[in-house]
């Protein structure tokens, strides 16, 4: 037996984040005895992420691909997926100072969590093997379903962590069967032994081909559970809206990045032999999703109900990027989830900071008025609401511009039809929240009241938690104005870098989409 | 013969599936599951996985089924807050576990050293501790060193659930 | 080759599937529904060892894979059911028929 030669650099920033999360577990647990402030910890886990993403930057710029053996792959695909991943993760951490001292006393699990399954999602993107997609699939699924039932004060936390990790391992079944179904069928679980069996016609027999395609069915199950794609997002708006709101935020932006990196890499680079199916199926899906997730938007009260289906409908979008299996539809998809992360946060740091103490969700009403209490905060509001519509020159316009154009490119006219539909339906309830915000009075709206009595005792809060069951009615009894107690200075940081990031990536998208498409271009080819 | 085995294995995997899916009693869709377990374990050596087999029992029955026997135990069974005797459910099915494991795993042992079932054709030691090692710390090292992180994450996350949250 | 063919240990596999598919879906009990979910997982292990005996003979991969499926059964098992913990410790029942708190 011999030692093989390791590349660790392969897998440098993934490492630089486990490290992390070892070192913010490390202090937390000391942190009782040597006197430390929790509050160090999203620091640690900031300074973190940074050094991760130094590390993706120094290795993308030296050009050279590192491989771990066959396992994992730091080019520029993966690095350009885990720099989107480490973005969210860093504004995921500032969201979560100001509501992590609020919901829970394991601040430090919290953080070590989170960044454990940044770890995963980038894992994701970096995957050449089955296998690595696999255990690099349930280490950031495991993680959060704990992080979404984290809010122990909140009945609905739980409830929703329950629902998620139920379908979650159902899916995980489905996915695990179709990857043995791939290995029956090419007798190689890593991706590029797959695309190459397949090409010189391995899967061809009959019994083979069965196996493969129902694999391939398979897969596309487990996948769309994961980016929430209809059929298969029944989860999705429980969980969106009984997780802490910063969780959400985070989860509904890494988790769709982190399986899109994998998706895409499985689908493009080892089932090219599939294609014109899987294509049909991903167009049919991609309809259904978005359609689905705008139909049920339209008709939400809360917020983040409201947010999580947008997020179904925005996976329809991205699909459509991948429908035609070219590398341009590939950056597309990319420049996608990276514009994704901006907008999408932005707007769920909003409602962070609109949550009131011991409450985990913002109803449409509570946005009446809010141009004249919160100007700033309402702009920027308004700035995410406009760029997740498709409205320019915000940066969510020119991320379903390039996603169509690609489709277009390939001959998908209907479905970049269906999507323009779909972008104009999605218009209104996005547009309707602005207008809440800046052509309705306080008090007009009858929903600030019915919130205001919102925590009632059908909701069971959990045992020895008497003191914040009782700061909440009191906070909710106050006037919406004062009952702001959330917003903290690195809310407003995250709100600026998203508000920020979605102008300027908008106003010059020129740099972002050249370093995307040559770094797709030499993993997918021209 | 050998035909007759996989039948008798194959309809006792898919008796203690459906056992698992129909019993109105947690305890017993727990212990259907063992059964399926084992026999799944059964199944594996006749296909040479002699060291997957192993972990299956151990992993399966010992830590998993053995997990949710516990769950059950503490939440009290289908109707929570009227668990009848619950010491004695609970002696029976540890009883009836051990049972299990012991009979199943001779059983599975027996038909290793008795028959020389489905032997052509395999390569000799390919489902041995040794292949399997091998194969863990070379090409697979990249999954052996996820797993940890995995396992690490169920710890922090089962901790972190667990715990009641007090000041 | 081994005289018992591939195919009927798939079925095996595939039946099992089905069944586990069943429980994990019919099931009320959340206790149940993870039950089902593991059954799901090892109507799997049952394929990639088959496969792994009658189409790559002479490599482990398949075998590898379940033993990596099995720490992962394992690990969801542990974090699934301390989730019905905290979840009962509060609801004081693992019906998901119960369990409604969210609705559109």
């Amino acid at each position: 037996m011999t030692i093989p030669a390791i590349d660790m650099l392969a897998i440098l920033p993934q490492t630089i984040v486990i490290v992390t999360a070892l070192l913010v577990l490390l202090v937390d647990a000391a942190a009782g005895q040597a006197r430390i402030d929790r509050q160090v910890l999203p620091w640690l886990s900031l300074l973190g992420l940074a050094a991760a993403a130094a590390a993706a930057v120094w290795l993308s710029l030296s050009g050279q691909p590192h491989y771990f053996q066959e396992m994992a792959v730091a080019d520029g695909y993966s690095l350009t997926v885990m720099l989107v991943i480490l973005l969210t993760a860093g504004l995921g951490v500032l969201l979560a100072q100001a509501t992590v001292p609020h919901i829970s006393h394991q601040a430090g699990a919290y953080y070590g969590l989170l960044l454990l399954s940044a770890a995963g999602m980038m894992f994701m993107g970096a995957a050449l093997d089955l296998l690595v997609v696999f255990l690099a699939l349930e280490i950031l699924s495991l993680a959060l379903y704990v992080l979404v039932g984290f809010n122990r004060a909140e009945a609905r936390s739980a409830e929703a962590s329950l629902k998620y990790f139920l379908l979650g391992a159902f899916s995980s079944g489905f996915f695990l069967y179709g990857i043995a179904l791939v290995y029956g069928a090419t007798a190689s679980t890593n991706l590029e032994a797959i695309g190459a069996a397949l090409a010189q016609g391995t899967g061809a027999s009959a019994s083979q081909s069965l196996y493969l395609y129902a694999g391939v069915a398979m897969l596309l199950i487990g996948f769309g559970f994961k980016i929430a794609m209809a059929p298969f997002h029944m989860w999705t708006p429980d969980a969106y809206q009984g997780a802490p709101t910063p969780v959400t935020g985070f989860m509904s932006v890494a988790t769709k990045a982190a399986a899109f990196g994998a998706f895409m890499r499985v689908f493009v680079i080892a089932l090219p032999a599939a294609q014109p199916q899987w294509s049909w199926a991903l167009a049919i899906l991609a309809t259904l999703t978005m359609t689905l997730g705008n139909l049920a938007a339209l008709r939400q009260s809360s917020l983040k109900r409201m947010l999580a289906y947008s997020s179904i409908a925005h996976a329809g979008y991205a699909l459509v990027g991948l429908v035609p299996g070219t590398s341009q539809g590939v950056s597309a998809v990319l420049f996608y989830l990276f514009s994704y992360v901006f907008m999408n946060l932005g707007a769920f740091a909003v409602v962070t900071a609109l949550e009131r103490l011991g409450e985990n969700d913002v109803l449409n009403g509570n946005f009446a008025g809010l141009a004249d209490r919160r100007p700033a905060l309402a702009a920027a509001m308004a700035i995410f609401m406009f760029s997740l519509a498709g409205i320019p020159p915000f940066v969510g316009f020119f991320a379903k511009f390039f996603v169509f154009s690609a489709a277009m490119a390939e001959g998908w006219g209907w479905l970049v039809l269906v999507g323009v539909l779909n972008s104009v339906l999605s218009a209104f309830y996005y547009l309707s929240v602005t207008v809440q915000m800046y052509f309705r009075k306080a008090d007009e709206t009858p929903a600030v009241a019915e919130a205001a009595g919102k925590s009632k005792p059908g909701l069971r809060r959990a045992e020895g938690k008497g003191k914040k069951g009782a700061a909440a009615p009191a906070a909710a009894a106050q006037p919406a104005e004062t009952a702001l107690a959330l917003s903290t200075r690195s809310l407003s940081v995250a709100v600026f870098i998203a508000a920020l990031g979605t102008v300027a990536v908008g106003l010059w998208p020129a740099p972002w989409t050249q370093w995307i498409s040559q770094a797709v271009t030499a993993v997918f080819g021209g | 013969m050998q035909l007759l085995f996989f039948l008798i294995l194959a309809a006792a995997a898919i008796a203690g599936a459906l056992g698992v899916v129909v019993s109105k009693k947690p305890v017993y869709s727990a212990l259907s599951l063992l059964v399926n377990f084992a026999v799944a374990a059964v199944l594996f050596i006749t296909l040479q996985a002699q060291f997957v087999a192993v972990v299956q029992i151990i992993v399966y029955a010992g830590a998993i089924v053995v997990l949710f026997l516990f769950v059950i135990m503490l939440i009290g069974g289908d109707l929570p807050g009227v668990a009848v005797r619950p010491r004695a459910r609970a002696v029976a099915a540890v009883a009836a576990l051990v049972a299990g494991v012991l009979a199943l795993a001779g059983l599975g042992y027996a038909l290793v050293a008795g028959s020389p079932a489905a032997t052509s054709g395999a390569v000799p030691g390919n489902g041995s501790v040794q292949a399997i090692g091998e194969a863990l710390f070379t090409t697979y090292l990249l999954p052996f060193e996820l797993a940890s992180v995995l396992l690490l994450v169920a710890m922090i996350g089962a901790v972190a659930l667990a715990r009641k949250d007090s000041t | 080759m081994p005289t018992i063919p591939l195919s009927w240990f798939l079925l095996v596999g595939a039946g099992l599937f089905s069944i586990g598919l069943y429980g994990a879906l019919a099931r009320r009990n959340a206790v149940a529904v993870l039950m089902g979910v593991e059954l799901l997982l090892n109507a799997v292990n049952i394929n990639l060892v088959a496969f792994n005996r009658y189409i790559t003979p002479a490599q482990v991969t398949g075998q590898v894979f379940t033993v990596f499926v099995l720490a992962i059964a394992a690990a969801e098992a542990a974090v699934g059911l301390a989730l019905i913990i905290a979840i009962y410790r509060t609801r004081d029942t693992v019906n998901l028929d119960e369990i409604d708190l969210l609705k559109g």
